[in-house]
Protein backbone atom coordinates (compact mmCIF):
# COMPACT_ATOMS: atom_id res chain seq x y z
CA UNK A 1 0.00 0.00 0.00
CA UNK A 2 2.82 2.03 1.15
CA UNK A 3 4.67 1.17 -2.10
CA UNK A 4 1.44 2.07 -3.99
CA UNK A 5 1.45 5.79 -2.71
CA UNK A 6 5.16 6.48 -3.10
CA UNK A 7 4.62 5.31 -6.76
CA UNK A 8 1.63 7.58 -7.11
CA UNK A 9 3.21 10.35 -5.42
CA UNK A 10 6.30 9.54 -7.97
CA UNK A 11 4.08 9.56 -10.86
CA UNK A 12 4.53 6.31 -12.48
CA UNK A 13 6.67 6.98 -15.91
CA UNK A 14 8.28 10.16 -14.63
CA UNK A 15 11.60 10.57 -14.91
CA UNK A 16 12.89 8.91 -11.54
CA UNK A 17 15.95 10.23 -10.26
CA UNK A 18 18.80 7.79 -10.97
CA UNK A 19 19.80 5.29 -8.43
CA UNK A 20 23.33 4.75 -9.64
CA UNK A 21 24.30 8.35 -9.71
CA UNK A 22 22.71 8.51 -6.34
CA UNK A 23 25.09 5.16 -5.43
CA UNK A 24 28.10 7.08 -6.74
CA UNK A 25 27.41 10.27 -5.32
CA UNK A 26 27.25 8.35 -1.73
CA UNK A 27 30.05 6.16 -2.17
CA UNK A 28 32.45 9.70 -3.33
CA UNK A 29 30.98 11.62 -0.51
CA UNK A 30 32.13 8.75 1.96
CA UNK A 31 34.91 7.92 0.86
CA UNK A 32 35.83 11.84 0.66
CA UNK A 33 35.11 11.60 4.56
CA UNK A 34 37.14 8.71 4.86
CA UNK A 35 40.21 10.33 3.06
CA UNK A 36 39.84 13.69 4.98
CA UNK A 37 39.53 12.16 8.14
CA UNK A 38 42.88 10.23 6.82
CA UNK A 39 44.87 13.47 7.57
CA UNK A 40 46.91 12.21 4.49
CA UNK A 41 46.87 14.52 1.51
CA UNK A 42 44.36 13.29 -1.27
CA UNK A 43 43.18 13.90 -4.88
CA UNK A 44 39.98 13.71 -6.17
CA UNK A 45 39.80 12.93 -9.51
CA UNK A 46 36.57 13.97 -10.86
CA UNK A 47 35.43 12.56 -14.11
CA UNK A 48 32.62 14.83 -15.21
CA UNK A 49 34.81 18.12 -14.59
CA UNK A 50 37.83 16.92 -15.95
CA UNK A 51 39.29 18.21 -12.36
CA UNK A 52 41.65 16.95 -10.03
CA UNK A 53 41.55 18.00 -6.44
CA UNK A 54 43.96 18.29 -4.26
CA UNK A 55 42.67 18.22 -0.52
CA UNK A 56 43.94 17.55 3.33
CA UNK A 57 41.99 17.32 6.13
CA UNK A 58 38.72 18.31 3.89
CA UNK A 59 40.54 21.22 3.11
CA UNK A 60 40.81 22.13 -0.57
CA UNK A 61 44.18 23.25 -1.42
CA UNK A 62 44.63 22.85 -5.40
CA UNK A 63 42.53 22.20 -8.10
CA UNK A 64 44.35 20.93 -11.64
CA UNK A 65 42.65 20.93 -15.26
CA UNK A 66 42.77 17.58 -16.75
CA UNK A 67 42.62 16.43 -20.10
CA UNK A 68 41.65 13.62 -20.12
CA UNK A 69 41.14 10.58 -17.72
CA UNK A 70 41.69 7.39 -19.10
CA UNK A 71 41.84 3.74 -18.05
CA UNK A 72 43.78 1.21 -18.86
CA UNK A 73 43.35 -2.80 -19.05
CA UNK A 74 45.76 -5.12 -20.03
CA UNK A 75 44.59 -6.63 -23.67
CA UNK A 76 44.08 -9.83 -21.87
CA UNK A 77 41.43 -8.24 -19.74
CA UNK A 78 40.13 -5.79 -21.74
CA UNK A 79 36.60 -6.66 -21.70
CA UNK A 80 36.50 -6.56 -17.84
CA UNK A 81 34.85 -4.20 -15.67
CA UNK A 82 36.54 -2.39 -13.66
CA UNK A 83 34.52 0.12 -10.85
CA UNK A 84 37.61 2.14 -9.63
CA UNK A 85 35.66 2.66 -6.74
CA UNK A 86 38.02 2.15 -4.16
CA UNK A 87 40.20 4.49 -1.85
CA UNK A 88 43.72 3.69 -3.36
CA UNK A 89 47.09 4.81 -1.12
CA UNK A 90 49.52 5.65 -3.43
CA UNK A 91 53.50 6.42 -3.66
CA UNK A 92 54.73 8.67 -5.95
CA UNK A 93 58.42 8.59 -7.36
CA UNK A 94 60.71 10.25 -5.13
CA UNK A 95 62.62 13.38 -6.63
CA UNK A 96 66.23 13.63 -7.24
CA UNK A 97 67.57 16.76 -5.22
CA UNK A 98 69.83 19.43 -6.84
CA UNK A 99 73.39 19.02 -4.93
CA UNK A 100 74.69 22.46 -3.13
CA UNK A 101 78.13 22.74 -3.05
CA UNK A 102 79.31 24.20 0.23
CA UNK A 103 81.29 27.68 0.05
CA UNK A 104 81.09 31.54 0.70
CA UNK A 105 77.59 32.65 0.09
CA UNK A 106 76.81 34.10 -3.62
CA UNK A 107 78.29 37.55 -4.02
CA UNK A 108 74.92 40.40 -4.44
CA UNK A 109 72.71 39.79 -7.14
CA UNK A 110 73.38 41.50 -10.10
CA UNK A 111 70.34 43.04 -12.75
CA UNK A 112 70.50 40.83 -15.67
CA UNK A 113 72.56 38.02 -14.11
CA UNK A 114 70.23 36.88 -10.80
CA UNK A 115 68.37 34.20 -12.52
CA UNK A 116 66.24 32.27 -10.82
CA UNK A 117 67.90 28.42 -11.23
CA UNK A 118 65.16 25.64 -10.80
CA UNK A 119 65.42 22.57 -10.47
CA UNK A 120 63.90 20.70 -13.31
CA UNK A 121 59.96 19.85 -12.71
CA UNK A 122 59.48 16.43 -13.86
CA UNK A 123 56.61 16.12 -16.59
CA UNK A 124 55.18 13.12 -15.56
CA UNK A 125 55.42 10.28 -12.93
CA UNK A 126 53.54 6.71 -12.29
CA UNK A 127 51.73 6.61 -8.80
CA UNK A 128 51.75 2.82 -7.50
CA UNK A 129 48.81 2.20 -5.66
CA UNK A 130 47.54 -0.51 -3.37
CA UNK A 131 44.48 -1.93 -4.28
CA UNK A 132 46.89 -2.69 -7.59
CA UNK A 133 46.59 0.54 -9.75
CA UNK A 134 49.45 2.18 -11.77
CA UNK A 135 48.29 6.11 -11.95
CA UNK A 136 50.19 7.75 -14.97
CA UNK A 137 49.85 11.51 -15.08
CA UNK A 138 51.92 13.06 -17.73
CA UNK A 139 51.38 16.75 -18.68
CA UNK A 140 49.30 17.19 -21.97
CA UNK A 141 52.61 18.41 -23.45
CA UNK A 142 54.87 15.90 -22.92
CA UNK A 143 55.46 13.03 -25.44
CA UNK A 144 56.75 9.57 -24.52
CA UNK A 145 60.17 8.88 -25.41
CA UNK A 146 61.34 5.58 -26.86
CA UNK A 147 63.18 5.14 -23.08
CA UNK A 148 60.14 5.66 -21.30
CA UNK A 149 57.97 3.73 -23.33
CA UNK A 150 59.92 0.86 -23.36
CA UNK A 151 60.58 1.33 -19.49
CA UNK A 152 56.39 1.15 -19.31
CA UNK A 153 56.85 -1.65 -21.50
CA UNK A 154 58.50 -3.91 -18.89
CA UNK A 155 56.36 -2.51 -16.05
CA UNK A 156 54.38 -4.51 -14.04
CA UNK A 157 51.61 -5.63 -16.56
CA UNK A 158 49.13 -7.44 -14.69
CA UNK A 159 47.36 -4.02 -12.49
CA UNK A 160 44.89 -1.55 -14.22
CA UNK A 161 46.34 1.60 -15.27
CA UNK A 162 44.60 5.27 -15.16
CA UNK A 163 46.05 7.77 -17.48
CA UNK A 164 45.27 11.41 -16.25
CA UNK A 165 46.61 14.21 -18.65
CA UNK A 166 47.16 17.75 -16.73
CA UNK A 167 46.48 20.54 -18.76
CA UNK A 168 49.46 22.09 -19.72
CA UNK A 169 48.92 25.48 -17.67
CA UNK A 170 48.58 23.51 -14.36
CA UNK A 171 51.22 20.82 -15.24
CA UNK A 172 54.13 22.84 -13.61
CA UNK A 173 52.33 23.43 -10.39
CA UNK A 174 50.75 20.05 -9.97
CA UNK A 175 53.90 18.24 -10.11
CA UNK A 176 56.03 20.59 -7.90
CA UNK A 177 53.53 19.94 -5.21
CA UNK A 178 52.92 16.22 -5.83
CA UNK A 179 52.62 14.76 -2.30
CA UNK A 180 54.61 11.65 -1.55
CA UNK A 181 52.15 9.41 -1.06
CA UNK A 182 48.80 10.86 -1.81
CA UNK A 183 45.42 9.09 -1.36
CA UNK A 184 43.48 9.32 -4.81
CA UNK A 185 39.61 8.80 -4.88
CA UNK A 186 37.68 8.65 -8.55
CA UNK A 187 34.28 10.24 -8.76
CA UNK A 188 31.96 9.58 -11.64
CA UNK A 189 29.07 11.87 -10.35
CA UNK A 190 27.45 13.02 -13.50
CA UNK A 191 27.13 16.62 -13.45
CA UNK A 192 23.61 17.83 -12.27
CA UNK A 193 21.77 18.45 -15.71
CA UNK A 194 21.47 22.39 -16.46
CA UNK A 195 18.11 23.34 -14.96
CA UNK A 196 15.72 24.63 -17.53
CA UNK A 197 15.24 27.47 -18.40
CA UNK A 198 11.43 27.62 -20.00
CA UNK A 199 9.82 29.04 -16.44
CA UNK A 200 12.44 32.00 -16.24
CA UNK A 201 11.92 33.20 -19.60
CA UNK B 1 77.34 -31.24 -82.81
CA UNK B 2 80.49 -30.76 -80.95
CA UNK B 3 79.52 -27.27 -79.31
CA UNK B 4 76.19 -29.19 -77.86
CA UNK B 5 78.36 -31.74 -76.82
CA UNK B 6 80.59 -29.48 -75.04
CA UNK B 7 78.16 -27.85 -73.41
CA UNK B 8 76.84 -31.07 -71.94
CA UNK B 9 79.51 -32.39 -70.44
CA UNK B 10 81.56 -31.35 -67.54
CA UNK B 11 85.21 -30.21 -68.06
CA UNK B 12 87.21 -33.24 -67.04
CA UNK B 13 89.73 -31.62 -64.97
CA UNK B 14 86.90 -30.27 -62.36
CA UNK B 15 84.64 -33.06 -62.84
CA UNK B 16 87.09 -34.80 -59.97
CA UNK B 17 87.32 -31.82 -57.92
CA UNK B 18 83.79 -31.12 -56.87
CA UNK B 19 83.23 -35.10 -57.01
CA UNK B 20 82.63 -34.90 -52.93
CA UNK B 21 80.89 -32.27 -53.10
CA UNK B 22 78.25 -33.00 -55.79
CA UNK B 23 77.72 -36.11 -54.31
CA UNK B 24 76.85 -33.92 -50.73
CA UNK B 25 74.77 -31.45 -53.21
CA UNK B 26 73.20 -34.20 -54.93
CA UNK B 27 71.88 -36.02 -51.64
CA UNK B 28 70.17 -32.50 -50.43
CA UNK B 29 69.24 -31.66 -54.11
CA UNK B 30 66.88 -35.32 -54.22
CA UNK B 31 63.47 -34.78 -54.00
CA UNK B 32 62.48 -35.69 -50.96
CA UNK B 33 59.39 -37.86 -50.22
CA UNK B 34 56.12 -36.17 -50.11
CA UNK B 35 55.36 -37.68 -46.66
CA UNK B 36 58.72 -36.20 -45.09
CA UNK B 37 57.64 -32.71 -47.19
CA UNK B 38 54.40 -32.49 -45.23
CA UNK B 39 56.05 -33.10 -42.14
CA UNK B 40 58.26 -30.59 -42.63
CA UNK B 41 55.26 -28.33 -43.03
CA UNK B 42 52.93 -29.55 -40.15
CA UNK B 43 56.19 -28.97 -37.71
CA UNK B 44 56.92 -25.85 -39.20
CA UNK B 45 53.30 -24.86 -38.72
CA UNK B 46 53.27 -26.22 -35.20
CA UNK B 47 56.02 -24.10 -34.07
CA UNK B 48 55.02 -21.08 -36.19
CA UNK B 49 51.85 -21.12 -34.41
CA UNK B 50 53.49 -22.31 -31.19
CA UNK B 51 55.47 -18.79 -31.37
CA UNK B 52 52.44 -16.67 -32.68
CA UNK B 53 50.89 -17.68 -29.75
CA UNK B 54 53.76 -17.48 -27.20
CA UNK B 55 54.08 -13.42 -28.52
CA UNK B 56 50.22 -12.90 -28.44
CA UNK B 57 50.44 -13.65 -24.37
CA UNK B 58 53.20 -11.44 -23.80
CA UNK B 59 51.89 -8.74 -25.73
CA UNK B 60 48.47 -9.27 -24.04
CA UNK B 61 50.14 -8.75 -21.19
CA UNK B 62 51.97 -5.61 -21.80
CA UNK B 63 49.65 -3.79 -24.13
CA UNK B 64 46.72 -1.73 -22.98
CA UNK B 65 43.74 -0.81 -24.26
CA UNK B 66 42.61 2.63 -22.88
CA UNK B 67 39.05 3.70 -22.29
CA UNK B 68 38.21 7.34 -21.63
CA UNK B 69 36.52 6.97 -18.20
CA UNK B 70 33.19 8.87 -18.34
CA UNK B 71 30.66 9.74 -15.60
CA UNK B 72 28.22 6.96 -14.81
CA UNK B 73 25.04 7.12 -17.48
CA UNK B 74 22.08 7.60 -15.80
CA UNK B 75 19.75 5.15 -16.00
CA UNK B 76 16.53 5.60 -16.49
CA UNK B 77 14.70 2.14 -15.04
CA UNK B 78 10.80 4.19 -14.50
CA UNK B 79 9.06 3.60 -16.94
CA UNK B 80 9.65 -0.31 -16.91
CA UNK B 81 9.30 -1.05 -12.95
CA UNK B 82 6.45 -1.95 -10.95
CA UNK B 83 4.87 0.92 -8.38
CA UNK B 84 6.66 -1.22 -6.09
CA UNK B 85 9.99 -1.32 -7.67
CA UNK B 86 9.38 2.23 -8.33
CA UNK B 87 8.70 2.72 -4.39
CA UNK B 88 12.30 0.74 -3.54
CA UNK B 89 13.93 2.53 -5.72
CA UNK B 90 13.03 6.31 -4.40
CA UNK B 91 13.21 5.22 -0.97
CA UNK B 92 16.65 3.54 -1.59
CA UNK B 93 17.69 6.89 -3.57
CA UNK B 94 16.29 8.95 -0.38
CA UNK B 95 18.68 7.25 2.04
CA UNK B 96 21.27 7.46 -0.21
CA UNK B 97 20.90 10.96 -0.81
CA UNK B 98 20.90 11.83 2.84
CA UNK B 99 24.17 9.69 3.96
CA UNK B 100 26.02 11.60 0.87
CA UNK B 101 25.03 14.71 2.62
CA UNK B 102 25.81 13.73 5.77
CA UNK B 103 29.17 13.01 4.64
CA UNK B 104 29.38 16.20 2.61
CA UNK B 105 28.47 18.20 5.60
CA UNK B 106 31.53 16.54 7.91
CA UNK B 107 33.90 17.38 5.48
CA UNK B 108 32.67 20.92 4.88
CA UNK B 109 32.65 20.99 8.72
CA UNK B 110 36.69 19.91 9.12
CA UNK B 111 37.92 23.60 7.22
CA UNK B 112 38.91 25.62 9.83
CA UNK B 113 36.18 28.10 11.18
CA UNK B 114 38.99 30.49 12.55
CA UNK B 115 41.90 32.16 10.46
CA UNK B 116 44.35 29.52 9.03
CA UNK B 117 47.61 29.46 7.27
CA UNK B 118 47.85 27.77 3.66
CA UNK B 119 50.97 27.76 1.69
CA UNK B 120 51.61 26.56 -1.88
CA UNK B 121 55.37 25.55 -2.51
CA UNK B 122 54.94 25.21 -6.36
CA UNK B 123 53.92 28.99 -6.86
CA UNK B 124 55.70 30.63 -3.30
CA UNK B 125 52.36 31.34 -1.69
CA UNK B 126 50.90 31.96 0.88
CA UNK B 127 47.21 32.43 1.77
CA UNK B 128 45.51 33.44 5.10
CA UNK B 129 42.24 32.06 5.00
CA UNK B 130 38.86 31.63 7.13
CA UNK B 131 36.18 29.02 5.95
CA UNK B 132 37.01 29.31 2.29
CA UNK B 133 37.51 33.56 1.91
CA UNK B 134 40.92 34.58 1.24
CA UNK B 135 41.95 37.52 3.95
CA UNK B 136 45.22 37.74 2.55
CA UNK B 137 47.59 36.56 -0.54
CA UNK B 138 51.62 37.15 -0.29
CA UNK B 139 54.46 36.01 -2.26
CA UNK B 140 56.88 34.10 -0.23
CA UNK B 141 59.99 32.05 -0.21
CA UNK B 142 59.71 28.02 0.47
CA UNK B 143 62.41 25.43 0.31
CA UNK B 144 65.00 24.91 -2.43
CA UNK B 145 64.98 20.88 -2.30
CA UNK B 146 68.75 21.21 -2.51
CA UNK B 147 70.95 18.37 -1.08
CA UNK B 148 73.65 19.32 1.13
CA UNK B 149 76.02 16.99 1.92
CA UNK B 150 79.23 17.47 5.00
CA UNK B 151 82.43 17.24 3.27
CA UNK B 152 84.06 16.07 6.37
CA UNK B 153 81.53 14.04 7.90
CA UNK B 154 78.14 10.86 6.67
CA UNK B 155 75.89 14.07 7.31
CA UNK B 156 73.83 15.50 4.73
CA UNK B 157 70.72 17.61 4.55
CA UNK B 158 67.54 18.30 2.01
CA UNK B 159 65.97 21.75 2.46
CA UNK B 160 62.41 20.96 1.44
CA UNK B 161 59.55 22.94 3.31
CA UNK B 162 57.90 20.05 5.12
CA UNK B 163 54.16 19.32 3.81
CA UNK B 164 51.33 18.50 5.96
CA UNK B 165 48.74 19.80 8.53
CA UNK B 166 50.95 22.20 10.83
CA UNK B 167 50.01 24.11 13.95
CA UNK B 168 51.71 27.53 14.78
CA UNK B 169 53.21 26.67 18.40
CA UNK B 170 55.40 29.70 19.11
CA UNK B 171 55.49 33.08 18.18
CA UNK B 172 58.37 36.01 18.70
CA UNK B 173 58.78 39.42 18.30
CA UNK B 174 62.36 40.18 16.78
CA UNK B 175 63.44 36.72 16.59
CA UNK B 176 66.99 35.19 17.09
CA UNK B 177 68.09 32.63 14.98
CA UNK B 178 70.67 29.98 16.58
CA UNK B 179 72.03 28.56 13.59
CA UNK B 180 72.00 24.87 12.71
CA UNK B 181 75.52 23.08 12.06
CA UNK B 182 74.66 23.11 8.16
CA UNK B 183 74.35 27.00 8.18
CA UNK B 184 78.12 26.79 8.39
CA UNK B 185 79.08 23.56 6.67
CA UNK B 186 77.08 25.45 3.55
CA UNK B 187 79.04 28.51 3.75
CA UNK B 188 82.48 25.81 3.73
CA UNK B 189 83.47 26.97 7.61
CA UNK B 190 84.08 24.87 10.27
CA UNK B 191 80.81 24.31 12.94
CA UNK B 192 81.61 26.55 15.77
CA UNK B 193 82.15 25.03 19.62
CA UNK B 194 81.15 28.01 21.36
CA UNK B 195 77.21 28.57 21.38
CA UNK B 196 77.28 32.40 21.40
CA UNK B 197 78.85 32.39 17.82
CA UNK B 198 75.36 30.78 16.26
CA UNK B 199 73.43 33.58 17.36
CA UNK B 200 72.05 35.57 14.23
CA UNK B 201 70.23 38.76 15.40
CA UNK B 202 69.14 39.99 11.84
CA UNK B 203 67.91 36.77 9.04
CA UNK B 204 65.18 35.98 10.91
CA UNK B 205 63.28 39.64 10.31
CA UNK B 206 61.06 41.19 13.14
CA UNK B 207 58.71 38.35 13.35
CA UNK B 208 58.63 34.19 13.52
CA UNK B 209 55.84 31.84 14.01
CA UNK B 210 57.23 28.26 14.80
CA UNK B 211 55.84 25.04 13.29
CA UNK B 212 58.11 22.89 15.02
CA UNK B 213 61.39 21.25 14.27
CA UNK B 214 63.06 24.03 13.30
CA UNK B 215 60.89 25.21 10.89
CA UNK B 216 58.98 28.32 10.34
CA UNK B 217 57.41 31.97 9.04
CA UNK B 218 59.88 34.51 9.11
CA UNK B 219 60.90 37.44 7.37
CA UNK B 220 64.06 37.99 5.01
CA UNK B 221 66.69 40.08 4.12
CA UNK B 222 66.13 38.87 0.72
CA UNK B 223 62.84 40.21 -0.15
CA UNK B 224 63.99 40.33 -4.30
CA UNK B 225 63.92 37.08 -3.60
CA UNK B 226 60.45 36.53 -2.75
CA UNK B 227 58.39 34.19 -4.89
CA UNK B 228 61.24 31.75 -5.33
CA UNK B 229 62.02 28.21 -3.94
CA UNK B 230 65.30 29.43 -2.13
CA UNK B 231 65.20 28.57 1.66
CA UNK B 232 66.31 26.29 3.73
CA UNK B 233 63.08 24.63 4.49
CA UNK B 234 61.44 27.87 6.37
CA UNK B 235 58.77 30.11 4.65
CA UNK B 236 60.19 33.72 4.06
CA UNK B 237 57.63 36.37 4.02
CA UNK B 238 57.75 40.14 3.23
CA UNK B 239 58.32 42.72 6.02
CA UNK B 240 54.53 43.72 5.55
CA UNK B 241 53.40 40.79 4.97
CA UNK B 242 54.73 39.30 8.28
CA UNK B 243 53.63 41.41 10.02
CA UNK B 244 49.56 41.25 9.16
CA UNK B 245 49.81 37.08 9.47
CA UNK B 246 51.96 37.30 12.58
CA UNK B 247 48.65 39.96 14.42
CA UNK B 248 46.57 38.16 12.45
CA UNK B 249 47.46 33.94 13.52
CA UNK B 250 47.19 33.19 17.28
CA UNK B 251 49.01 30.60 18.55
CA UNK B 252 47.36 27.09 17.41
CA UNK B 253 46.41 28.47 14.26
CA UNK B 254 46.32 25.74 11.31
CA UNK B 255 49.22 25.84 8.57
CA UNK B 256 48.20 23.57 5.71
CA UNK B 257 51.46 23.38 3.57
CA UNK B 258 51.58 21.65 0.21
Amino acid sequence: MKALLLAALLGQGEPLPDVASARERERVARLDLEAAKSKEFYFLADTASLTLSLKLGGVPLATYKLESIDLGLPLASAGEALSLDELYRCVAPPREPVEIVPGPPPAPATPGQDEEKKPPVPRGAVLTCEPPLAVHVVSASKVLGLRERLRLFGDRKDEPRVRLVVAEADADRFFSSLPKKPLVLFSRVPQPAPESTAEAR
Amino acid sequence: METSDTLGAAPAGTQADVEPVESTASAESRPASPRVDRNRWILGGVGATLVTLLILFFLSTRLYVYDRLDPIAPANAASESTPEEAAAMAKEIKDLESKAKRAQRSVAGMVPGSVYIVVDTAQNKLYLKKRDKVLQEALCSTGSGGLLKDPNTERQWVFETPRGNFRVIRKAEDPVWTKPDWAFVEEGKSVPDNWSERRDYDTLGDYALYLGDGYMIHGTLYQRYLGRAITHGCIRLGDEDLERVYRAAPLGTQVLIF
